[in-house]
């Protein structure tokens, strides 16, 4: 059996189509046309929420370990929520950059490869978000006691940011464990895969892999 | 960002025109990618809203069906990756959208076997290379499928022979037709 000869198949589809009577465009509401919001708004929006904590973040942060240069743990801890949330920025702003590429006119393969990267880029910029909250955790108790109560922690009861310590890379290394094992694939890796990012690493992976494959093809 | 509502009323009535002179085109799109009378319904409708939102930037000097396809491709390949995976628990493929409507078309039997295979082959590959059997179905023009693809007319040409490669085993293991 040939393509060519399925052709006659495939135009008689016409006829059988002008029979949904009930799709009529002409009926075109402004309810409708309101549904046609742009699918993107929530991204950009997180985006912009992002690049707004984040900055504020950074803002105070800075502040805070400029003002306790002489206190080596909540300068450490200052620095380290710094960070942090230059993170949060980048991560926003990468977002931003690559929605703004993203037009429904652009050829299929271009589009369709922007919106894999940019899902692909928000699973893992979750990932490394999440990672870094826990990791920085120790760091908001400490920077917490000496904002707040003026007390060094570190020097008062060490013991605790030690445990907290201990906590938040016992957290981390289970992340990275269930991440790994959801990665493998099988019943197993798939539950884990919809329990920690619903599907999107599988699906981000495969969207990227079947552009990068018909590219290649 | 474009907004509809930013539209005239001529443009809206431009808009209208061509819409109703392409409404074929938004339905095919919706066929090949959403399965279930229900679902092809709504996709189209998605179709043609993001069309209409993306009017105001639609270049007059290029053609509107080139412009148009680009759209609902981009919008019927992404609706295929988010939605239809939520939908395919809740809603049964829909075989009678395909089925014989009236007695002329009962009669065409060999008709309807081979737009069976065509549409079991369709589903069988995946979202790129359905755009790609689209295009050809409808007898693009190489120069126009590569304009709506972003690929290059050369490697149009290759993916169209594995197609017609594919489509012959598809037949062969499924329907035992050579």
């Amino acid at each position: 059996m040939e393509l060519d000869e399925l052709k006659a198949s495939w135009n008689s589809l016409d006829r059988r189509m002008n029979q949904l009577a009930s799709i009529n465009f002409s009926l075109l509401t402004d309810s409708q046309t309101r549904k046609a919001r742009w699918r993107l708004l929530p991204v950009l929006i997180g985006a912009v929420i992002n690049i707004t904590a984040g900055g504020w973040l950074v803002s105070v942060c800075a502040r805070f370990w400029i003002a306790h240069q002489d206190t080596t743990s909540a300068l450490i801890s200052g620095l380290v929520l710094h960070l942090g949330g230059l993170g949060i920025v980048v991560a926003g702003v990468v977002q931003l950059l690559i929605v703004a590429r993203i037009n429904l006119a652009q050829p299929v393969l271009v589009m369709q490869r922007y919106l894999a990267l940019l899902h692909a880029w928000e699973v893992r910029s979750f990932c490394w978000l999440w990672l870094g909250a826990w990791l920085a955790w120790p760091a908001v108790l400490v920077a917490g006691a000496m904002s707040i109560a003026g007390v060094d922690l570190w020097a008062r009861a060490p013991g605790i940011v030690i445990v907290n310590i201990f906590a938040s890379v016992a957290a981390v290394i289970g992340f990275v464990v269930l991440h790994r094992r959801a990665r493998r694939g099988g019943r197993l890796g798939s539950w884990l895969d919809r329990l920690l990012t619903n599907h999107s690493i599988e699906r981000a992976r495969a969207a990227l892999a079947e552009i990068d494959r018909f590219s290649r093809e | 960002m474009q907004h509809s509502t930013a539209m005239n009323a001529g443009a809206r009535a431009e808009f209208t025109e061509l819409l109703q002179e392409h409404r074929r085109l938004v339905l095919k799109v919706a066929n090949i990618y959403a399965r279930g009378a229900s679902d092809v319904e709504d996709l189209a409708q998605e179709i043609a809203a993001q069309v209409w939102r993306a009017f105001p930037g639609y270049d007059r000097s290029r053609r509107f069906s080139t412009w148009m396809y680009r759209i609902a491709l981009n919008v019927a390949i992404s609706w295929l990756r988010t939605e239809a995976p939520r939908r395919r628990n809740s809603v049964p493929f829909d075989p009678g959208l395909h089925e014989p409507q009236s007695d002329s078309d009962a009669v065409d039997t060999e008709g309807d076997e081979r737009l069976r295979i065509l549409r079991g082959f369709i589903d069988s590959q995946d979202p790129l290379n359905r755009a790609v059997l689209l295009l050809y179905l409808e007898e693009r023009p190489y120069a126009e499928m590569s304009e709506i693809l972003g690929a290059s007319e050369s490697s149009l040409t290759t993916k169209i022979g594995r197609l017609k490669e594919r489509l012959r085993t598809y037949a062969e293991k499924h329907h035992g037709t050579r």
